[in-house]
Order: structure tokens, then sequence, then C-alpha cells
């Protein structure tokens, strides 16, 4: 995709799809994002070879024409959901508008296009040469020409309409802040240096919200944060998260506790008995049919001060045992599971201890077999402002231990 | 286009069918591009059946239960540097669906009445 009309129209169809699915359930708006992002995917490899402007064209065609039926489906989602309001509608409408708008400058480029030769047979004979060059260009299948000659109009049309249309609806929806300022939550308020309150404490409460401007009171005041899921698995896959394995099994998604997620691979001697997703319809489990080590790792932005929240849970076969590595393959038991904070440089096994930043959870001999789905908490506010490892790291070697996760976030905590 | 209640559109009837000859080739599951692929090549058509409407119409069907669908295993995708794929499969209803539309499409169509010559 190295093409920089390629990048575009894929940018195009990425940039819809975010929109469209924008606001909507997690699952559904994932699920869909990663479906077209493997289609956008198969077709650049399929065309791979091919004239790029064609392929270009074909995928932003592609986007147009399923414009209407990708609103059409965000409102079925939204009646299922119960959200389907007025301010939607509105702005399906306002989408529709554009789409129409695009699809009768593409129809009026084409029609333009076609009565060209026409017109050109009055004239002299060597533009009627270039046309008839054109033609049969055309009829050999090659049309990349005339296509690449409409594609400024259009590119500046979808721009245009799109963009011009939708932005100050999308604006719209957001909570309406006043002024143009940094917003900022009101934790608390403290007196000015002579201990007389000013004016403007009377106004501006602890909980509320104002705006950045020459605010006359001293205040302690904390950037706004939300929570950031990292990860509830409700796409059904393990998208954005890297495996590393060795032996046996491996991380998978999983929505039912008594169906093994790829029978398989899962051990008939111990069948796979676990929690149903604790939350939503899939969760991540492990799963094996021998001794092994299954690590899923991801990298995480930290921009301000969150205390980390996963749901653990676990079901064991054997007898725990944590000796300080993650290798299945040696002589004494290894049966643990464990979620650390590990450098981003760091090997991704690595238990040593100035890889391992901190340790979030870990089972522990004695611990008991069965852990069922339940809250653990961890204060990363040490390293805000910077990217760390989340590991989730399970290993068995006297029979399978599998561990899930699911609902893991950052909460942000207040000063 | 309308739809009519428990009536399959036309996209969807094509899906259907095309599928059930993937099954008769051999393959079991696809995915959505391998599909769209599909449909083209049957059709003669060189432009695909658009992102909206394919999945569209897909979820339509496997909410209809005429197909069912998973994601692939993580790893393999992993393995070849590439998104996962969500892959399709035919259910016994869609299976009988693809042959109804079948024997539907070698129906004779209804002779039209002749038209009556017009007097001069």
């Amino acid at each position: 995709m190295s093409s920089p009309l390629m990048r575009l129209a894929v940018s195009c169809v990425r940039g819809w799809t975010r929109l469209y699915t924008w606001r909507m359930p997690p699952a559904s708006r994932q699920t869909r994002r990663a479906e077209i992002e493997s289609d956008v995917w198969e077709s650049q490899s399929d065309a791979a070879g091919d004239h790029v402007l064609g392929s270009a064209l074909h995928i932003l065609l592609r986007l147009l024409i399923g414009i209407p039926d990708d609103l059409g489906w965000r409102a079925e989602q939204a009646a299922k959901a119960g959200t389907l309001t007025q301010r939607s509608i509105a702005l399906s409408a306002r989408v529709a508008g554009a789409a129409l708008f695009v699809c009768a400058l593409w129809v009026i480029d084409a029609d333009a296009g076609r009565r060209r030769p026409a017109t050109a047979a009055a004239g002299p004979a060597a533009v009627v040469d270039q046309e008839i060059e054109e033609i049969m260009a055309m009829r050999a299948g090659n049309v990349a020409l005339p296509a690449g000659r409409r594609l400024p109009l259009l590119t500046a049309g979808i721009v245009a309409t799109v963009g011009g249309s939708m932005l100050p609806q999308l604006a719209a929806q957001l909570p309406p802040i006043p002024g143009n300022g940094p917003a900022f939550e009101v934790l608390s308020i403290k007196p000015t240096p002579t201990g007389l309150a000013g004016p403007t404490q009377n106004q501006i409460q602890p909980g509320g919200r104002f705006t950045a401007t020459d605010t006359p009171v001293r205040l302690i005041i904390g950037q706004q944060q939300a929570a950031i899921l990292i990860d509830d698995f409700e796409s059904g896959t393990l998208a954005n998260w890297s495996i590393n394995r060795n032996g046996a099994g491996g991380w998978f998604v999983y929505a039912n506790g008594h169906t093994p997620p790829e029978p398989s691979r899962s051990d008939p001697n111990v069948p796979f008995s676990v929690p149903d997703p604790p939350q939503g319809k899939f969760a991540a489990v492990t799963d094996m049919n021998g001794p092994g080590t299954r690590i899923l790792y991801r990298e995480v932005r930290l921009n301000g001060r969150y205390m980390l929240h996963v749901t653990v849970f676990y079901v064991n076969a054997g007898e725990f045992g944590s000796p300080e590595t993650l290798a299945y393959d040696i002589n004494e038991t290894n049966q643990q599971f464990r979620i650390d904070l590990v450098g981003t440089s760091a090997p991704v096994d690595s238990l040593a201890q100035g890889d391992v930043l901190a340790n979030v959870f870990h089972t522990s001999p004695g611990d008991p077999d069965r852990r069922e789905p339940a809250d653990v908490t961890f204060d990363l506010s040490r390293w805000q402002g910077q990217t760390v490892r989340l590991r989730l790291a399970s290993v068995d070697n006297r029979g399978p231990l599998r561990v899930g996760v699911d609902s893991i976030r950052l909460e942000p905590i207040a000063r | 286009v309308r739809r009519k209640p428990g009536q399959l559109v036309p996209l969807e009837t094509a899906i259907c069918v095309c599928a059930a000859n993937l099954r008769r080739n051999g393959t079991l599951e696809f995915h959505g591009y391998e599909i769209a692929k599909r449909l083209g090549n049957e059709n003669n058509r060189r432009l695909l059946t658009a992102y909206g409407t394919l999945y569209r119409a897909l979820g339509r069907l496997e909410a209809m239960g005429l197909l069912q669908s998973r994601w692939e295993d993580p790893q393999i995708p992993a393995r070849e540097n590439r998104p996962g794929r969500r892959m399709y499969t035919l259910t016994a209803a869609g299976k009988t669906a693809a042959q109804e539309a079948r024997k539907a499409a070698r129906e004779p169509m209804p002779k039209r009445a002749a038209r009556r010559p017009v007097p001069a």
C-alpha cells in the first residue's frame, strides 16, 4: 500500500467506518470496524500488481455505494438498542444528503465524460484520433485514464460535502462547554491568601465545570480524564493484543464457559469449565491440551493518573507453584498466573527485577483451585506520562490452568 | 429493494447460493471479501458489492439463522501479519434457502398473455 492514492482510499474507508460506528456499543462498533479492516486488507492484497488508480477507485466506489446501507445498519442497531433519537435521525439525514450529493457529482462527471467524444468528432482530425485512442483503450478494459481525470473533482466533492455537512452536527453532539479554553473540573477551592472569599468562589462549586480564562481565584484543578477501556473482548477477537506462547494451548476469546473456544486444543480429560464471560458476551481465556506458557500483552500509554481494573478468574487442575520463571519445561512445578507491568523494551517473558515494573496479580502455592470473576485493581499513577506493557502470563506443567480476564480498563484517579 | 416478510432480497439469495457453491467445492467457511469476490465473478462484474451493503446483508443472514460466523483464531492472522477474518458458514437453513433459490431460478417464468392485435 505504498501509493498515496491507495492510502487516501483506505483512509476514507477507515474514516467513514469510524464515523458511522461512532458512539455505538463497543461490541457492534469493534466488530464492524474489524470486518471492514479485514476486507480492505484483502482487497489491497488481492489487487497487488493491478493498476493502483483502478484499485483505489474501486475501494472508493465500494465505500460510496454502501453509504446508505451503512446508515441503515446504524439506524437498525440504534433502534435495537433503543437509542434512536430525533437528533440521530437528523444526523443520518444530513449524511444521506451528503452521500446523494457526492453520487450526483459522480453521475454528472461520468455523463460529461461520455459526451466528450461526440462533441470532439466535429473538431480537427487530430482530436478525433485522440478520442478514438481513448475509446479503444476503454474497450480494451483500460478505464484508468478517464477515471483519473475525474478523481480530483470527486475527492474535492467528498471532502467538501461530507466534511462540511457533518462536522457541525458531530460537534453539536459533544457536551456543551462555554467558551473556547480547555475544560477543567473543579475539585476544591482554597481561600485567597487574605482569607477573604472572592466573589467567583460563590459561582464555581466543586464538581462543576468551567473554562480556563482569567479567573481571579486560586483553584486546585485537575484536567478532566475519562475512563479508558483497554479491552472487554466484545469484538470477539484479540485484536490489538500480542501473543507469545510456548508449548501447548494459547489465549482465546470465548463466549460460553462450558464450550472450549477451540475443541481440538482443549484437554478432553479435564473438560473446559470456566465461569461464563463476567461482562458482555465475550472474555479472554487460556485453554490447552498440554503443558505450556501463554503470554498475552499490549502496550498502554498512561496520559494521566489511572487505576487499572481487571476482572480476573481461573480454574486450576494442578497444584500452584510459582518459580521465578515463565518457562514450563523445567523439572519443578510451574503452575501460575500473573499479571505484570513490564518495561516496553524488556523481553516479553522476563521476570527480572529491572524488567518487571510491578506485579498486579499473581497466584501462589496453596491458593484455591478456582477463583470466580472478581476485580483486581492497581494504582498506575507512578507511571503517569509513560508507556508501559501490560502482560498476562499463564504457565502450567501439572495439569490445565485455565485463566480468564475481562473488562480491562483504566479509571482516572482524582487528586 | 423493499423486503417482503419472510423473503430474502436478491443479494441475500445470491450470497446463500454462492456459499452453497463454495461448500460443494469444499470451502466450508468464507470471509466477507471472499464472498464478494465470488459474487462478482459469478455475475461477471468487476465492481464488488459495497462494504455497507455486503456486511449488512451478511448480518441479516446471520440474524435469520442462514449463516453462522466466528472470528478466526487470532494466532493465524498474527502469524500471517494481517487483520483477523470473520469466517461465515452456511447453516442447514441457509442450504435449504439456496436450494429453493436454485429451484426457483430453474422454473420457467409464467408466460405472458399474447397481445391482441389492435384492429386498424
